[in-house]
């Protein structure tokens, strides 16, 4: 079933020049999973990552109206998810307050097995821009053009970046640095 | 084992995890949270994912009567509970929202075709929750329908903390309050709870992620509570519903309202 189109967007006369025509409604479903994935790879727990992914739609969908954000919503939807899973941990600590003065006990879920779990707690350890690329080049799989085009950050700064990380991964996780998807070109 | 392998394998996990989260229950809490004008295609749009939600209501009613039937469309058909509900109805949803979830529809769906809708915005969106707070599952969706021969009014809320809990509450004041006690389905199951006579809050918490969806009606003088499964099989869990709610508390409206 498809849910809804947009308010607005079947008298708008401007989809015509958008690259691609599409409801929110199948938008969110296109979306949906793999931002509630690449929140779950940066924050560590589910229920934030669904919070998250519909924060991040919910920004979009207040704009969907608007051509300029359609240029490239995925991009817009997956950089505003990863932004505010970064900034997370901020928040979380004003709701384990509030939380705490409900008495309700912190139970989140085990969902993954330890390997993953582990290389994700480790993603989570490393500086911010680290963390997002490593989530959306391993998480959301996509290249490192495709990283640059969605943190608005040039192919090198991705690729340092990249690099670093996997290097600090290597050495916590007790594997092995070497590339095997996209060689790294720093400095360039 | 390489760091890229170690990713792929890790995101692999992640993703067929992430693969089991509700599109559709985030969905609506996405549209239903952005202030608009209700155009046509909104209307279309939330109705649709109503019909959703009725369905889930229509099991609850279709076993409690059997007059009651399910429109293709998924909309009730017939009132059950109408009969001893007095209109107008004064409802106010306290809840703890996210950004994402800042405003409460209530939207009433006469059988006349027409919307009439009202936002309520919660009087608390900081996270402080109120002091009678519901605690339940991220992204729940909490149900409220009230029914009358005329008039099918509906309350949803959706919505979720960054922490990933949703509170959703409802202070009911009926004018011509028809339930004198709260049932539990299977009946007797537990006991029955009485009412002031002005209202309830009614507050259900879980220990497991099956639960979904609360239902509040009324049938014969009482409110019935139960609850719809979230698992993927997607059944209701009607037998099971004791197993899945851990608490039930029903307290004066005055002390939900008042703290």
């Amino acid at each position: 079933m498809d849910l809804a189109e947009s308010p607005g967007r079947a008298e708008d006369p401007t989809p015509a020049v958008l690259p691609e025509v599409i409801t929110f409604a199948a938008f969110f479903r296109r979306e949906y999973h793999g931002l509630v994935a690449l929140a779950w790879g940066l924050t560590g727990s589910r229920e934030a990552a669904e919070d998250l992914a519909q924060e991040a739609l919910l920004s979009l969908h207040r704009r969907w109206d608007q051509p300029d954000y359609l240029d490239n919503p995925k991009a817009y939807v997956r950089r505003t998810c990863a932004n505010l899973s970064v900034s997370w941990i901020r928040r979380r600590v004003a709701e384990t307050r509030a939380l705490l003065r409900v008495g309700r006990p912190d139970a989140e879920a085990v969902e993954l097995s330890d390997e993953a779990g582990s290389f994700w707690a480790e993603v989570r350890r490393l500086p911010r821009r680290q963390a997002q690329v490593v989530a959306l080049f391993y998480g959301y799989d996509l290249t490192v053009a495709e990283v640059s085009e969605t943190l608005n950050m040039s192919t090198g700064t991705v690729k340092t970046h990249l690099h670093r990380a996997r290097a600090t991964l290597a050495v916590r996780m007790g594997a092995d640095a070497e590339m095997e998807q996209e060689e790294p070109d720093v400095g360039r | 084992m390489s760091v890229d392998e170690l990713g792929r394998r890790a995101t692999d996990e992640l993703r067929a995890a992430a693969a089991r989260s509700d599109e559709i229950v985030a969905l609506e809490a996405v549209l239903g949270s952005r202030p608009t004008r209700w155009t046509g295609a909104r209307l279309v749009a939330v109705c649709a994912a109503a019909a959703l939600v009725v369905a889930g209501a229509a099991v609850v009613r279709a076993q409690l009567n059997p007059s009651a039937s399910l429109s293709p469309a998924g909309q009730l058909a017939g009132a059950v509970v109408g009969e001893r509900m007095s209109l107008p109805v004064r409802l106010t949803v306290p809840v703890q929202w996210t950004a994402a979830t800042n405003q409460a529809y209530v939207t009433l769906l006469p059988t006349d075709g027409s919307d009439r809708s009202i936002t309520v915005t919660p009087a608390d969106k900081a996270f402080d929750p109120p002091l009678y707070a519901t605690l339940t599952r991220p992204a729940d969706f909490m149900v409220w329908t009230l029914s009358h021969p005329a008039l099918e009014a509906s309350n949803r809320t959706g919505g979720a903390w960054g922490d990933g809990y949703v509170s959703a509450q409802m202070d009911l004041t009926l004018s011509d309050p028809p339930a004198q006690h709260l049932r539990v389905a299977p009946p007797g199951t537990l006991p029955l709870v009485p009412l002031s006579p002005e209202g309830a809050a009614i507050t259900i918490s879980e220990n497991d992620q099956t639960f979904r969806w609360a239902i509040v009606t009324t049938h014969d003088g009482d409110l019935l509570v139960a609850a719809r499964s979230s698992a993927p099989r997607d059944t209701f869990l009607w037998d099971g519903f004791n197993t899945l709610v851990t608490s039930l508390r029903v307290v004066p409206s005055g002390e939900a309202t008042g703290g």
